[in-house]
């Protein structure tokens, strides 16, 4: 596990959603700060499940956070087909993005998620996400090249899962994790 | 696609050395998934891993509920990647796997700046259903692979022509240096009567620190004598320190007492890597092997496989050398050394059978009881030569049952007279024969158990 510089505290991250104000609808959890959070550069993981009630984990290479507030994440489709058969078949999604340089963590889960074309902007945004989350990596002690293969899109096709958040959870290591998180 | 393979976990431990996370994925009855960073899945053998139980959280709760769990572990050296299919078996709050957990976890926690937010409640032990490869960037291996067993081969062979302990443990030693690169090691033994360890030798330390002292409980040292397991941490983490119990015990016993009669423990000051393995001859815990480095990440699984080979050999090599013979006849006597110009004071403390020669700290303990007898005897018959038959069987010197143990204290007095270039030595003269060789006049002061007097404060 990466060495956390400053580590942040789940406790911190319920003030900071119980001051902030909801900024894509009632019904949607982010706010324009978590969403900047999730394009930061940092790490993100994800999970459905499969029809014989099999956990499905995979790591994603980037994402988006469009006007309305729905969340594109685009992963390397050869690496992830049964993940990509159970979301479109309609099981639930999860994903959790933490930031390795101070583990802050949140979970977003959705009871569906789309399994959508990649735009030109996904990739770039993966490009983006990959180059910043490989100078984190350096930062807390991993070498160049390893993190550069770590976040590469080299490998395989690119594929975009598309959905609105329901429900957003702390998930920083430390009490409280846990924690729903709700804009008021 | 993703290939699925034969279930065997051996090929993949470097995935499981804890240096990346891992991504772990359950989900609840009702089909609803969880997913988290994992900071250690840690191979119990080659169809389990044991996952670590730190908070009980979402994923805790899905896992016993479902009894599933998937993980995805990354190769830190090449970015391979497998995916592994889990079945929830049991979760350990004690023994060999959860001390090997609760120590690396100790040094992720501490590497990780997770101090007292990691702690280990239990290990959760999975079966492993199976393992999947997943398309990743590689980099290729390092491309000078390490000759690990040709050096255990070349050690074994070294250690087996060995005739008695002292070779033992100095063969032992040259060959971590040697054969491994390895720059600090020590060889413990264990005195379970007086809860704490003795160093007998080290290498790659300023003092050889012969004869210093750790309490049982302290480092990962203790663990490993106690769960008859190697412990192996890769980060700095000071939970598993050493000096801590024994500045506790100063307080209890005196802290003048103790400032006379310590010796430094030769260990690093901040070592960020450690493994300790136990050495056991036969049924019962001779001490530990140990290695450090200040080097994060020094030691692999395939490193403790090595040295775990070596510290097995090492204990049946003890326990052969230690089998009692019949004894020979004694060798001639050498010349004598010079004398010193002042007979030599050797005071002997009951409290906890200390020696001191003149005003200098010897040795305490049983190794201390053993030098004071001989040294009563010479001095009321004149007697050199003694078996080690007569001191196994003196009731007065409480030696355990086992005739390593006998041995191990009987290095530990010689080489701390040598070091000390002390007027007394030890020698071996004949197979169980031992002569006492005295350089000028003593004289014996019994300082009884009283308080320590002024003059050696």
């Amino acid at each position: 596990m990466p060495r956390a510089i400053h580590p942040a505290s789940p406790i911190g991250e319920v003030a900071r959603q119980r001051d902030a104000r909801p900024d894509y609808g009632p019904r949607n959890p982010l706010t324009a700060e978590l969403a900047a959070f999730m394009q930061s550069g940092i790490s993100i993981i994800l999970a459905s499940v499969d029809d014989d009630g099999s956990p499905l984990p995979g790591k994603a290479q980037g994402c988006r956070v469009d006007p309305s507030g729905m969340v594109r994440v685009t992963i390397i489709a050869q690496s992830y087909a049964r993940l990509l058969g159970a979301l479109s078949r309609g099981h639930p999604v999860a994903l959790t993005f933490s930031r390795p340089e101070d583990h802050r963590s949140i979970q977003l889960k959705s009871a569906s998620a789309r399994i959508v074309e990649p735009e030109p902007a996904d990739r770039d945004a993966a490009l983006v996400q990959g180059a910043g989350l490989s100078d984190q990596l350096v930062l807390v002690g991993y070498d160049r090249a390893f993190s550069d293969a770590y976040v590469s899109c080299e490998h395989g096709d690119l594929a975009v899962i598309a959905f609105v958040p329901e429900h957003a959870f702390v998930q920083t290591p430390g009490p409280g994790a846990g924690t729903t998180l709700t804009p008021t | 696609m993703t290939q699925r393979e034969t279930v065997s976990i051996g090929g993949i431990r470097r995935s499981l050395e804890g240096i990346l996370p891992a991504t772990l994925a359950t989900c609840d009855v009702a089909g609803t998934p969880n997913v988290s960073l994992i900071s250690q899945v840690h191979h119990v053998d080659d169809l389990h891993v044991a996952l670590s139980y730190q908070f009980f959280n979402k994923t805790r709760r899905n896992m016993l509920e479902t009894r599933r769990a998937t993980v995805e572990v990354i190769d830190p050296i090449t970015n391979a990647q497998h995916r592994l299919s889990l079945e929830f078996l049991e979760t350990r709050s004690s023994g060999a796997i959860f001390e090997s957990m609760r120590a690396k976890l100790a040094g992720i926690a501490s590497h990780s700046g997770m101090e007292g937010v990691f702690r280990l409640l239990g290990a959760d032990i999975f079966r492993v259903r199976a393992i999947e490869h997943v398309p990743s960037v590689t980099l290729a291996e390092p491309s000078r692979p390490r000759d690990l067993l040709g050096a255990v081969r070349k050690t074994c062979a070294r250690l087996k022509g060995c005739g008695d302990l002292n070779e033992l443990l100095d063969a032992t030693l040259d060959c971590l240096v040697e054969q491994f690169a390895i720059g600090h090691c020590m060889i413990l033994m264990l005195d379970p009567e007086a809860d704490r360890f003795y160093t007998l030798a080290s290498r790659g330390y300023p003092c050889s620190g012969t004869g210093s002292e750790i309490m049982i409980g302290e480092g990962i040292i203790g663990v490993a004598a106690r769960e008859r397991t190697p412990i192996r941490i890769n980060h700095l983490t000071a939970d598993y320190r050493y000096g801590a119990a024994i500045r506790e015990a100063v307080i209890r016993t005196g802290i003048e007492w103790q400032a006379a009669t310590e010796i430094p423990f030769p260990g690093l000051d901040a070592p960020s890597s450690q493994v300790a393995l136990p050495i056991l001859a036969g049924a019962n815990v001779f001490g530990v092997l140990f290695v450090e480095s200040d080097v994060a990440m020094r030691y692999w699984h395939d490193d403790e496989d090595a040295l775990a080979v070596i510290a097995d050999v090492l204990g049946t090599c003890i326990q052969s050398v230690s089998q009692e013979g019949p004894e020979t006849e004694a060798l001639e006597e050498p010349p004598p050394a010079p004398a010193p110009a002042q007979p030599l004071a050797v005071r002997h403390f009951g409290r906890d059978d200390s020696i001191f020669l003149g005003h200098d700290y010897l040795i305490k303990g049983v190794a201390g009881a053993i030098l004071w007898r001989l040294l009563r005897e010479h001095v009321a018959t004149g007697r050199t030569v003694f078996n080690t038959r007569e001191l196994r069987l003196d009731p007065s010197l409480r030696l355990p049952q086992h005739a390593e143990n006998l041995d191990a204290r009987l290095v530990l007095l010689r080489k701390r007279l040598e070091e000390r270039d002390a007027p007394i030595r030890l020698e071996k003269c004949g197979r169980g024969q031992l002569r006492l060789c005295i350089a000028g006049s003593i004289t014996l002061e019994c300082a009884g158990d009283g308080a320590l007097s002024a003059d050696l404060a």
